[in-house]
């Protein structure tokens, strides 16, 4: 036991047990759960307690990017291709409109601070584009959270998923571009046609991974029918998509996002119940992954310059996304929730923003914006803070857009509907019952006159003997003289199961379906004979089928 | 509670008479009332089948004679019941040297023969097949009185699967 390293064991323990207090806290506030999280992070880590420290932080990131790899993964499952193909449009325009206002205005902002600060047009124009590249990015991991949170479905959830999912692509282009220009212009080496090729091919490098594992999950898929399996393989190709991805240095979350989106395109049927037991599965993850991102932000001893880039950037993004969202959402006619409240969806900024700003104090570590500060540090600190803001921010206000969309609680499945109900809800209970020792001609006549396809068949006593259906009669159908000597209990089906009305329905058709039965008698709670209904199971699914589009109206 | 896809399984089914009933089963009664020839074929089923519970049998039997006459008219009665402990179906048939006249048939006329079937709580198609095919047979008039005639027990199985000429 003497190698076992107990502090990460209690880090991983504290983390995900603290998040999900600091969760309910701030559900009970009505606030995202997902600021609880971070908020938890924030506290215990560098900016407050320093429970967690930055060692911590850096032995847990592998499963940081198991966490980004899972969201990715689950994103791209919320990518059908009939969108794409219905607002395929809308969704570009948008998309540019978001990520280059973002760019141009939290670019220009920052331009215009660096210049004044260092007098360099150079060092104040590298800074302004690689700011900008980064403030495209929207985090989709917190604002994913919070639609699903939040049970949100309509056009403007479908529209949010879309963006946030692929404005990491268009940050990386800009970004990639971005260096590049800032590099050439700060006197470092480098063409922007190289940019573009590493860009181009990160890009595709990604799509291609994505795609060659979907492909290969769903192979598994087709072969592999139980749920638990089927979830352990995905669990596995993920994490070999994810340590390639790494190794390879592509967008991780790109990756398993294109995974997702073509295993979703490709086997929609079989991947969706892998995408809801990987959401299951992914929660205590999730958690982790939030407090770690709270945990890791430093945010002590900046400048008070930086300080006012970082109010400048929040604004100028903010402004930007909105701006931008709103005229391409006007271009492209899109719906009217779309246009007024998209923008207010894109503030969340998360894992992009800081890999990216990591990857630019690489490039631009060695530039000096002031004496005593590097561009590399002053971007990654500036990041820092700015991501702290916007994640405080950003959950409360995509709350706020599907609020004011009315797509709250819109996102029922059946599996909500059946949980949500007992075997009461749904039984049939103007049954009549078949005494046993009815001839059948008489019983026959009972299906003939009454609507139900099965009836409860009952002794004298008026206890539950068995169950009389149209299958039973069928079975001797072609020997009608028998109809007259033989009685209801002669060919009804004995009864061995039986449920009562308070029985939660998800049990009782769970066992329907392990017993092969198609429909189960109710019987009353204090007398386990006395019969009150039937339950149904083709009965059921029609009513839980309409009961889910009844709940998914505005 | 209904089970999946009983049709398909009822397709599968057999209904050879020979299968279920052996000369062992088949008795010859001089009693000429109902309570005493049910008796007598249920001891004739427990010591010569595997049911070993006669007192399930005898439950079971005079519970659905109390549910409705099972003299199905023609002199004939197919007395029947559905036992959790049995296996596979089994038969019992009686041939009533005295008509039994307290029978209550159906078309009020004395049985002259019985046929007694048992089978599984599970067997419900099978059942079914069984009981309908003993009432379509013996519609035959020339076999009811080719049967109430038979000397032996060998006879009377031959007469009953058509191997007798």
């Amino acid at each position: 036991m003497e190698n076992v390293n107990f502090t990460i064991m209690f880090i991983l323990g504290f983390s995900i047990l603290g998040g999900l207090m600091g969760a309910s806290f701030f559900q009970k506030l009505r606030i995202p759960q997902v600021l609880g999280y971070i908020v938890i992070g924030l506290i215990i880590g560098e900016s407050g307690l320093r429970i967690i420290n930055r060692s911590d932080v850096i032995a847990l990131q592998p499963l940081t990017f198991f966490a980004l790899g899972i969201i990715g993964f689950l994103v791209g499952g919320g990518l059908k291709g009939e969108n794409f193909k219905k607002y395929g449009r809308q969704f570009s325009a948008i998309l540019l409109g978001e990520g280059l206002g973002a760019f141009f205005l939290v670019g220009i902002l920052v331009a215009l601070i660096m210049f004044k600060l260092s007098h360099n047009i150079s060092i104040a124009v590298a800074t302004g584009v690689v700011f900008g590249a980064i403030a495209s990015a929207t985090d989709p991991a917190s604002t994913i959270d919070v639609l699903w949170e939040y049970r949100a479905l309509g056009i403007l959830t479908t529209s949010l998923t879309a963006i946030v999912a692929l404005d990491d692509a268009l940050a990386m282009t800009l970004y990639g571009l971005g260096t590049s220009a800032a590099q050439i212009l700060t006197g470092g080496s480098g063409s922007i046609l190289e940019a573009i090729e590493k860009v181009a091919l990160t890009l595709l490098g990604a799509v291609g991974l994505g795609a060659i594992s979907a492909l290969a999950l769903k192979f598994i898929l087709q072969k592999v029918h139980q749920p638990e399996r089927s979830l352990a393989f995905a669990v596995g190709l993920l994490l070999l998509l994810i340590s390639m991805a790494i190794s390879l240095d592509i967008d991780v979350i790109l990756t398993t996002m294109t995974l997702g989106c073509v295993l979703t395109n490709i086997v929609p049927r079989q991947s969706e119940k892998l995408f809801n037991h990987m959401r299951n599965f992914s929660t205590p993850i999730y958690v982790l992954f939030f407090v770690l991102a709270g945990a890791r932000m430093g945010i002590s001893r900046m400048p008070i310059w930086l300080w006012v880039i970082v109010i400048l950037y929040v604004i100028g993004r903010s402004t930007g996304k909105m701006t931008g969202a709103y005229l391409g959402a006007s271009i492209t006619h899109s719906a009217p929730v779309v246009r007024r409240y998209l923008g207010l969806g894109l503030f969340a900024q998360g894992g992009v923003a800081i890999g990216l700003s990591i990857m630019a104090s690489h490039h631009l570590g060695k530039i000096m914006v002031t004496e005593n500060l590097a561009l590399g540090d002053a971007i990654i600190s500036g990041v820092a803070a700015t991501t702290l803001i916007v994640q405080l921010i950003g959950p409360p206000t995509v709350k706020l857009a599907i609020k004011l969309s009315g797509e709250i609680g819109r996102n029922i499945t059946k599996e909500d509907v059946i949980n949500s109900w007992k075997v009461a809800d749904v039984m049939d209970t103007d049954i009549v019952t078949i005494p046993e020792n009815e001839p059948l001609s008489r019983a026959a006549q009972t299906f003939v006159n009454q609507d139900y396809l099965v009836y409860p068949v009952v002794n004298r006593h008026n206890k539950i003997v068995g169950i009389l259906s149209l299958q039973n009669l069928k079975d001797i159908l072609d020997d009608r003289d028998s109809w007259n000597w033989l009685v209801a209990s002669d060919v009804m089906t004995p009864v061995q199961y039986r449920v009562v009305p308070s029985s939660p329905l998800k049990e009782v058709l769970e066992q329907c379906n392990q017993l092969h039965i198609d429909q189960i008698p109710v019987v009353k709670e204090s007398d386990g004979d006395a019969p009150v209904g039937i339950l149904d199971v083709a009965k059921v699914e029609q009513l839980v089928d309409k009961e889910t589009l009844r709940r998914q109206q505005p | 509670m209904v089970e999946r896809n009983s049709v398909t399984r009822k397709n599968n089914l057999g209904t050879d008479l020979s299968s279920v009933l052996t000369p062992k089963l088949v008795c010859f009664l001089e009693c000429s009332r109902k309570k005493e020839a049910l008796e007598k074929m249920i001891d004739c089923l427990c010591a010569n089948s595997e049911i070993r519970n006669r007192n399930e049998l005898a439950e079971g039997i005079f519970h659905r004679e109390e549910l409705m006459s099972t003299g199905i008219g023609m002199g004939v009665a197919v007395p029947h019941v559905r036992l959790a402990s049995i296996k596979k179906p089994v038969m019992c048939a009686a041939v009533c040297r005295n008509p039994i006249t307290d029978y209550e048939s159906l078309d009020g006329a004395p049985v002259r023969l019985i046929f007694m079937i048992v089978a599984g709580k599970d067997q419900h198609a099978q059942y079914l097949r069984l009981l309908s095919s003993i009432s379509s047979k013996l519609k035959n008039e020339k076999l009811r009185n080719a049967l109430i005639s038979a000397s032996d027990a060998e006879t009377f199985c031959q007469i009953l699967s058509g191997k007798d000429k």
